[in-house]
């Protein structure tokens, strides 16, 4: 992570992970995924095998994960073990270091955007801690700013405040050489509070209309967990652990107004907030058994409670005698999900291995159960010491999803359930590769291929907007399926004093709603054709390594609205009418094609070390959108000069060459 | 408070710096027939007719020559002369021979009944100017209940004021203005017409100024009482020169469909989503429309009518103005 050059010189575990052929990054600068055609709620991301719903801050400019305590990361996209279902794309599973032995160590990073503290020891000869702590800047730096606004304006005083944070804990104990558990939590949110407030509104003397209002937007996760890891013999080993993890979201918007005249004042109150949170009691044990030379067994089950609250919106309005109180018909979902797996890693010979197993879940909500069957099958065959080819089939079946009205992470995405007329996303994938070592383990070759059908996907139906928030929120969406298919090729040096990869993927993905695009089978948003990765890291010495990182890939796709027709003047309300956009067909413009090139350096010394970051280093700024817009035209004659403004379509083009800085501290 | 959406706008920009290129995306297109009606209970139908066009064609020729308008109620062709009535199914046809065929089709919604309507006048004051003209202003409060027929249903609220036999601002004897307003409706004060904005877009600065168009999600198959409250109302004349003058409610039953153009024209102009999509983190939105051409709306409604006396209280208040000053 520490050698992949990413936006504001952050290491991100996901924007390393969006290196790797076959995952797209979306939108730019974002901390996306979208792996083989999928999207971006069909990734399972787990902090020691216990999921996060939320993954993002700041709208998805960072991912949740704190680089500086993670041990290593599992990332499966293709053959995926049995072990994992929940999620059609892939599943990321973090681990963290399990805490310094030999004293207390640490880190201090001071970024641009953020800071960090990490700090891990003993304690006693047998219990380890390790702490972490991440937050960003922004706050402090708002302050002084809205200080200055507000000391500008004697009427109105304004409130902003922004941060986002990491916090984690965790103690490890080594009961005997083959035994240990830890406890492990994790918080991490982001908090927008900014509202006005007229400073009349507590002057009694005061004449006239005036607002306090405030804004909250708090969002995040909490993770707490523990676990127990035994060796029971020197054949199996068992993992045992359980969590609760909560995942929140909530807006709310305060306002209080006073219309005071000399003889009456009036007052009233109104919150409009709406709240969407899910709570998951995780049971779970995982065994490893080998009951000879040949076999790998692994199996185990989890039992997971949730409570869903997808969206509730209340609306309280107090004026006088009048109040009006609604609260939207949400409730409150309980769900059972009940999966157990198994499977066997068996070699057949000295050529041929096959990894077979089965995931099987039971989904129960809302007096409705439905199953998931996901059978997984691999075969490796390998004529030779540095060949092998494979072929796999993955089915992989999904309860929840996540629903974004942007490409943004914001606390309004919803995770909701599938209830009433939806039923569980399934996807299927067929597989196949080969693979190349060169004899010294040097160089290494991959090309695979692949093939994925998925089912009962859901998204917002057309027009979804004009439904009214008290609306229930399964009424905006309709369901449908997709396909993705694609070859991947990969060649990577793993030692020396130059190591990197080039990887190319040539995809294709769509979708097909009946809701959508008038039933018509459109392009994927990101379904970029040729996506091409260079990443090459080069040591120079032990101080300084240089790190360099090219992405091009075929521009993503955009409902290009280009014709216009005059809306209606009802009743001779001039605010109704204008141009209106004629809808056209979903994503099928493609974008010019995207390429960036991202560097950046190293430096050690003795107490730690700088990094040093030039995002889009030849500054080739790439086109997001196209927006329509218009052109100042001059039109100059000897005797006259006037301006127009002709329509005229933009490209919007984002992020030019960003440095960064940061310096961490070891200790 | 729509700051805050630039706030949220500026910081995303500012660390994303996005900057424009003009360019011209070859991209196929062919015109459609756009269909715009709004079809009243008890009013002769117009039906106008136009054609999309590339956005950057300037040449300002909406226009369609060769259309031809067919309308049919409860399946019936009907001549130009139809006048519409409560419950009729309208079918709107255009065809072209050059651009092609629309169709629309919409419910004229029944009239809503209106229950009971309280109002009071505050906050008066009142002076005479130097032409010995009376000079009143004063605030009108008023609650007005509909009763919520069976089924899912569409809203508008709207006012106006008459005076018999004189309009207001026209020229007295004395070459003073007779004047006579009844405005600045506090949309704030009535949480019925903010209830298609969303919690994000509330907090993004979204609100309700000038949208008065609501439905019966929040009190379906009950009664509800607008709570409406006009803060800028006047009078201006003499106790001669005043005549019957009503200020007049107007309650509109419509078609779900001209509530959807009213709210999809507050996305496009107040909504967030649509500034998200100009800088691709959203989807673009498009126009909403009902004809099968995606062009054009036919919209459909009633009007039920409340007529507010105001004669009695105009006059009272310059009787007692002028016996205090006498």
């Amino acid at each position: 992570m520490r050698n992949t050059p990413v936006l504001f010189g952050e290491a991100d575990v996901v924007k390393t992970l969006q290196t790797q052929p076959g995952v797209a990054e979306g939108i730019e600068g974002m901390a996306g995924m979208y792996v083989h055609g999928g999207n971006a709620d069909e990734n399972l991301y787990m902090l020691e095998n216990v999921p996060l719903y939320q993954v993002n801050h700041f709208a998805g400019l960072f991912s949740a994960f704190n680089p500086d305590i993670i041990r290593y990361i599992d990332f499966f996209k293709s053959s995926i073990p049995a072990k994992y279902d929940g999620r059609l794309s892939s599943f990321m599973d973090v681990r963290l270091q399990n805490g310094n032995r030999d004293g207390h160590h640490g880190s201090a990073r001071l970024g641009i955007t953020s800071g960090a503290f990490n700090i891990s020891g003993p304690i006693g000869k047998k219990t380890t801690y390790l702490v972490g702590l991440r937050r960003s800047w922004f706050d402090v730096l708002s302050i002084s700013l809205v200080a200055i606004a507000n000391s500008q304006n004697e009427d109105e005083k304004m409130r902003f405040n922004y941060y986002f944070m990491d916090f984690n804990a965790r103690v490890n104990h080594l009961f005997s050489p083959n035994a240990n558990a830890f406890v492990s939590v994790y918080f991490g949110d982001d908090k927008l509070k900014t509202g006005t407030k007229e400073k009349g509104i507590d002057n009694k003397d005061a004449c006239g209309d005036f607002w306090d209002e405030k804004y909250d937007m708090h969002w995040g996760n909490l993770l707490v967990q523990t676990g127990l890891n035994y060796r029971l013999n020197s054949g199996m080993s068992a993992e045992f652990t359980a969590a609760y993890t909560r995942f929140f979201s909530s807006m709310k918007h305060v306002s209080n107004y006073i219309d005071r005249a000399q003889n009456h004042i009036q007052e009233s109150n109104s919150v409009l907030s709406t709240d969407n949170n899910i709570n998951d009691w995780i049971l779970r044990g995982d065994f490893d058994w080998s009951p000879n030379d040949n076999n790998r067994v692994r199996f185990g089950a989890n039992y997971v409670r949730h409570s869903f609250l997808p969206a509730r919106t209340l609306r309280f309005y107090e004026v006088e005698d009048t109040r009006l109180e609604s609260l939207d018909s949400t409730w409150a979902y309980g769900a059972n999900e009940l999966n157990v797996y198994i499977e066997d890693d068996w070699r057949i010979s000295d050529k041929v291995r096959m990894n077979a197993g089965i995931h099987a879940s039971l989904f129960n909500i809302d007096a409705k159960t439905s199953h998931g069957i996901s059978p997984r099958i691999s075969v490796s065959y390998r004529p030779s010491e540095n060949w092998a080819v494979k072929g796999a089939y993955t089915r992989t079946t999904q309860y929840v999803h996540q629903l974004n009205q942007s490409y943004l992470s914001l606390p309004t995405d919803q995770w909701i359930p599938v209830t009433g007329k939806f039923k569980p996303q399934t996807a299927d994938k067929i597989s196949v590769g080969g693979y190349w070592q060169s004899p010294e383990g040097t160089f290494a070759a991959s090309v695979e291929g692949y093939w994925k059908w998925m089912c009962d996907l859901i998204d917002y139906r057309d027009e979804y907007y004009l439904r009214p928030p008290l609306d229930m929120w399964n009424a905006q969406l309709c369901s449908g399926k997709g396909t993705a298919k694609g070859v991947d090729f990969k060649v990577e040096k793993v030692f020396g004093k130059v190591t990197g990869q080039i990887s190319y993927s040539l995809a294709w993905a769509d979708r097909t709603f009946a809701n959508k695009n008038g039933g018509r089978t459109f392009p994927a948003k990101f379904d970029n054709r040729h996506t091409i990765n260079v990443m090459l890291n080069w040591n120079i010495n032990r101080k300084v390594q240089l790190n360099a990182s090219w992405i091009g890939h075929s521009g993503n796709r955009f409902t290009l609205l280009n014709q216009v027709w005059d809306g209606p003047l009802f009743d001779d309300s001039e605010w109704m009418g204008g141009e209106s956009p004629l809808r056209a067909e979903i994503n099928s413009y493609k974008l010019p094609f995207y390429h960036r090139l991202d560097l950046s350096c190293v430096v050690n010394n003795r107490h730690g070390y700088w990094t040093f970051g030039l995002y889009n280093a030849y500054c080739h700024m790439n086109t997001v959108a196209v927006k329509r817009g218009e052109q100042k035209v001059e039109h100059i004659t000897p005797d006259s000069y006037s301006i127009s403004y002709q329509p005229v379509f933009k490209k919007v083009k984002l992020l030019p060459v960003i440095p960064s800085i940061s310096y961490t501290w070891l200790f | 408070m729509a700051f805050l959406k630039k706030i949220f706008l500026f910081l995303l920009l500012s660390i994303l710096t996005a900057c424009e290129e003009t360019f011209t995306p070859g991209m196929p297109h062919a015109a459609v027939l756009c269909v715009n009606s709004l079809v009243t209970a008890g009013e002769p139908i117009e039906v106008s007719v136009s054609k999309s066009r590339l956005y950057t064609d300037t040449s300002d020729d909406s226009g369609v020559k060769d259309a031809t308008v067919n309308i049919y109620a409860n399946g019936q062709l009907q001549l130009a002369s139809y006048i519409p009535k409560e419950g009729d199914e309208i079918r709107i046809v255009a065809q072209s021979k050059s651009i092609g065929s629309v169709h629309a089709e919409v419910t004229v919604p029944n009239e809503v009944p209106i229950e009971k309507v309280k109002w009071e006048a505050s906050d008066v004051s009142s002076w005479s100017n130097e032409h010995g003209y009376n000079d009143i202003r004063f605030r009108l409060r008023v609650k007005l209940t509909i009763a919520d027929p069976v089924g899912e249903n569409y809203y508008k609220f709207s006012s106006r004021i008459e005076m018999s036999d004189l309009e207001q601002d026209d020229e007295l004897d004395s070459g003073q203005s007779l004047s006579i307003g009844v405005s600045d409706l506090q949309y704030d004060m009535e949480p019925i017409f903010s209830e298609h904005i969303g919690i994000f877009e509330s907090i993004m600065g979204g609100d309700a100024y000038g949208f008065t168009f609501f439905t019966d999600r929040q009190f379906s198959e009950k009664a509800y009482t607008l709570n409406l409250q006009f803060n800028n109302c006047w009078f201006r004349g003499s106790l001669d020169d005043l005549l019957d003058c009503d200020f007049i409610l107007v309650i509109h039953s419509i078609s779900p469909s001209y509530y959807n153009w009213v709210n999809y024209v507050w996305q496009r102009d107040n909504g967030t989503l649509t500034e998200f999509s100009d800088y691709g983190f959203g989807e673009p939105i498009w126009g909403y429309s009902n004809c099968t051409s995606g062009a054009g709306v036919v919209a459909a409604q009633s009007k039920n009518e409340y007529h507010i006396d105001l004669t009695d209280f105009i006059k009272e208040t310059i009787i007692t103005h002028n016996d205090d000053n006498q």
